[in-house]
């Protein structure tokens, strides 16, 4: 680097691995929540059973619940994909990222048998590998919050 | 460099442009669902081990309904049509069930309105129940066929399900349903629910097959 050169701005004309990193993750995880949130909006009813199973919220909210997290996830993944409000969208992908791993955990202590819910027809049980899959998209999101370059996004900030 | 209250203000307006959005979309898309719980007449099952309330079936009721099913009385007889609807796999229901009990698994119901719900008179009255007062999808099957038209107050779930039978000392009938359609959604589910052993009442299978 050019000690003449402020790192601040030696940073931002260079495309370091940070910043790739940073897109390839944030592309990554936008995918994962398009394709996990798009069926549910779609399909509420088949989410409300799925997450009915895990017998965390009373009846009465339950349906509300469903159909706003479904569109929070499509929205937030849809941020991400454009490269909108990354930080933001990111900090709502963490806030799911942790309610999912809280409420999977909870269920796992009550040994229910249940379904994830995670992904539209998934089939898939709850398990420890669920949590592990959870911890890998939080670790997704740490290259997308030190990431300053903000490649191939719409409106960083 | 980014500021925190900002930030924090823009992820609170996703979150809030996303529950309005979903409200919205909910509202108008067809495939919409109602958010008044119109479902059950508690939020959730007692714990096991708890009297079952009034609002849920009583052992008693479900027996009385049973053997009805089982008198070899012709069902178009009674005024009413009753059902006894246990809504376990088709592998569980073989180990098991509940004498004059139809099988309908809940599985069924994720690919929509299964068809054997056409042979269900609007009117009938239909007892849900799965194995254990924590399996949960006794009530969501009881859910589904409320969705699907059946009288709210006809539609009751025997929370106490099939230990609570058992513990009555009350007899088990075996073998599967003959006129369940296994083309209606059941084996894509079914080969996961048959590897995992630890599924509630797969073990009656296993004795079964021992025995």
């Amino acid at each position: 680097m050019n000690p003449k050169c402020p790192p601040s701005l030696s940073e931002s004309h260079s495309v370091g691995p940070l910043a790739i990193l940073g897109l390839l993750c944030r592309l990554g995880l936008a995918a994962i929540f398009l394709y996990a949130g798009v069926p549910k909006v779609l399909n509420a009813q088949v989410f409300l059973m799925e997450t009915r199973a895990y017998q965390m919220l009373p009846n009465s909210i339950l349906p509300s619940f469903v159909v706003i997290l479904a569109m929070i996830e499509v929205l937030a993944g849809a941020l991400l994909l454009l490269g909108v409000w990354i930080r933001p969208s990111a900090n709502v992908i963490l806030g799911m990222l942790i309610m999912f791993v809280v409420a999977i955990s909870v269920a796992m202590l009550r040994g229910l048998d249940i379904e994830c819910g995670c992904f539209s027809g998934g089939g898939q049980k709850i398990g420890f590998q669920l949590l592990v899959r959870d911890a890998i998209m939080i670790a997704m999101l740490i290259p997308i919050y030190l990431d300053r370059r903000h490649l191939l996004a719409l409106w960083a900030k | 460099m980014t500021d925190p209250v900002n930030t924090s203000m823009k992820t609170m307006i996703i979150v809030g442009a996303g529950a309005a959005l979903g409200l919205l979309f909910n509202a108008l898309a067809p495939g919409g669902i109602p958010l008044r719980s119109m479902i059950l007449p508690t939020d959730t099952p007692p714990p096991p081990g708890i009297a079952v309330s009034d609002d849920y079936l009583s052992t008693e009721q479900v027996r009385a309904v049973s053997e009805l099913l089982t008198s070899g009385i012709d069902p178009d007889e009674f005024e009413v049509r009753f059902v006894i609807m246990d809504v376990r796999e088709p592998y569980e229901f073989e180990g098991g069930h509940i004498p004059g009990a139809i099988n309908q698994p809940l599985t069924q119901f994720k690919s929509g309105r299964p068809k054997r719900l056409d042979s269900i008179p609007d009117d009938a009255i239909i007892f849900v129940y799965c194995s254990d007062p924590e399996c949960g999808s006794s009530l969501i099957v009881a859910e589904q066929l409320r969705l699907y038209g059946y009288k709210a107050e006809n539609v009751r779930v025997f929370v106490g399900g099939l230990p609570a039978w058992e513990q009555a000392g009350l007899n088990l009938a075996y073998g599967i349903d003959p006129e369940l359609d296994y083309d209606d959604g059941i084996e894509a589910f079914n080969d996961d629910s048959m590897d995992d052993s630890a599924m509630p009442g797969g073990d009656t299978l296993i004795e079964g097959e021992e025995q």
